[in-house]
């Protein structure tokens, strides 16, 4: 699917590949027969009025502008010069990731913006949404993420490269700010860490984490910093 | 017994078996397992001095002690890492290029320097001391070992030196001559000489 020239840059073949979704200004050059336009994720626009309005506009910050790489030749692929990491799912799966974490995927994949509170059972409606926008204040993240299922090939961008950690034998603790996104079927939930002792600055400094549970592979980079 | 193991060219793992280990606060990345974190004070020795000799020295070298039966991923700042073995020996260490201090391992702040530099860097080093693994971090490239012998002192950059190990001798190199003085220097002011046999690592960047 994606070939990687080196850590930084992707090459797709669109003849191999299919048409590439990328993040808008993540080509780097081209070759042959292809053509950009633009394109959008479903149900990313938002309702009009009200409380939906809000999540509607959260949403659309969910969505990073993108366009569709169409025809026949050779796409490379970077961005900004952060680390690539390409994830095949030539047996269907799904692999999960904020929007602004994802340079590109193969289009044959199924593109959807999902609440991460929902994604934990949390709770739906109102509630959920309240207690997603805190833990978004908590962690940076916000509290709609993408998820991309199927077959296909999905392209992440990190700060440092990435590693995989496999889930299936008890949780996998992440600090939020080094958490990248998850493959599988992987649930996310935000714990506190923090005693009267960490309260009074005498801390380890792991205050917040992520607990992942269920099947699949947590992506962990190898940095604190936010893209 | 605690094991440090390269994870990746940034990330270190630690293999923990009812035991413990200390590394930067702040840089767990991830971890499975039964993992306790907490404060382990400064890398300055013990107690109320270390503190003290923290506030004195600027060496800001603030640990925190994992605890339990797991593995715990380390990493700071996307930075590379390389894991050293110590066997009875003392290292001299940048103190914020520690990421993480393996089995039966002392830290402490020595002053290294005299001569009255106003570069605020050197004049103090950390030392880590004992038998055990020590996890540097590299900025920019993989840690460069250069080898000094008595026949070959080493000059560095201070702000590309990392560690050094072994018998060796540290002073300063002034180049500030009257030319620099008034603003036509090479851009190097200061420079660490070492002196007798042993290794120093350096990063391929200055901070």
């Amino acid at each position: 699917m994606f070939e990687k020239v080196n850590s930084k840059v992707v090459k797709a073949d669109l003849g191999r590949t299919g048409p590439i979704v990328s993040r808008r200004g993540s080509m780097l050059f081209y070759s042959g027969q292809v053509h950009f336009a633009p394109h959008q994720i479903p149900g990313a626009g938002g309702a009009p009025g009200g409380m939906g309005a809000m999540v509607g506009s959260m949403m659309r910050s969910e969505h990073e502008r993108t366009m569709i790489a169409q025809g026949n030749g050779q796409v490379h692929y970077g961005f900004q010069g952060l680390a690539l990491h390409v994830i095949d799912l030539p047996q269907g799966g799904q692999v999960t990731a904020d929007m602004s974490r994802m340079l590109g995927y193969t289009a044959g994949m199924q593109a959807s913006i999902v609440s991460t509170q929902s994604q934990q059972g949390g709770g739906g409606g109102l509630r959920g949404a309240l207690r997603g926008a805190a833990t978004g204040a908590l962690t940076g993240n916000g509290m709609f993420t993408t998820q991309l299922s199927g077959v296909g090939a999905v392209v992440l961008v990190a700060h440092g490269e990435l590693i995989e950690i496999p889930v299936g034998n008890g949780p996998v603790v992440v600090d939020p700010q080094a958490f990248v996104g998850t493959v599988g079927n992987v649930q996310t939930q935000l714990q506190s860490a923090m005693s009267w002792r960490d309260a009074v600055g005498r801390g380890s400094g792991e205050a917040m984490q992520l607990q992942c549970n269920g099947q699949g592979v947590v992506l962990v980079q190898a940095s604190e910093e936010k893209l | 017994m605690v094991e440090l193991v390269a994870r990746s060219s940034r990330v270190i793992e630690a293999r923990l078996q009812k035991s413990s280990v200390r590394a930067i606060s702040g840089s767990m990345v991830s971890y499975q397992g039964q993992v306790q974190f907490k404060s382990a004070g400064f890398g300055g020795g013990a107690g109320v001095l270390a503190g003290l000799k923290q506030k004195a020295t600027g060496e800001s070298l603030t640990l925190m002690e994992c605890t339990g039966d797991g593995v715990v991923q380390f990493a700071v700042n996307a930075q590379y890492v390389t894991v050293l073995p110590l066997n009875n020996e003392t290292m001299q260490v940048e103190s914020r290029q520690i990421l993480a201090l393996a089995g039966n391992l002392n830290t402490n702040v020595q002053f290294a320097g005299v001569g009255g530099m106003s570069g605020g860097q050197g004049l103090f080093t950390t030392t880590v001391s004992g038998t055990g693994q020590v996890a540097l971090l590299s900025a920019g490239g993989p840690l460069i070992h250069l080898e000094v012998n008595p026949n070959l002192p080493l000059v560095v950059d201070p702000d590309a030196f990392v560690a050094a190990k072994g018998q060796l001798q540290q002073s300063f190199v002034t180049d500030v001559s009257w030319r620099s003085a008034v603003g036509q220097g090479g851009g190097e002011a200061f420079s660490l000489r070492w002196q007798g046999q042993g290794v120093v690592s350096i990063q391929p960047a200055e901070r």
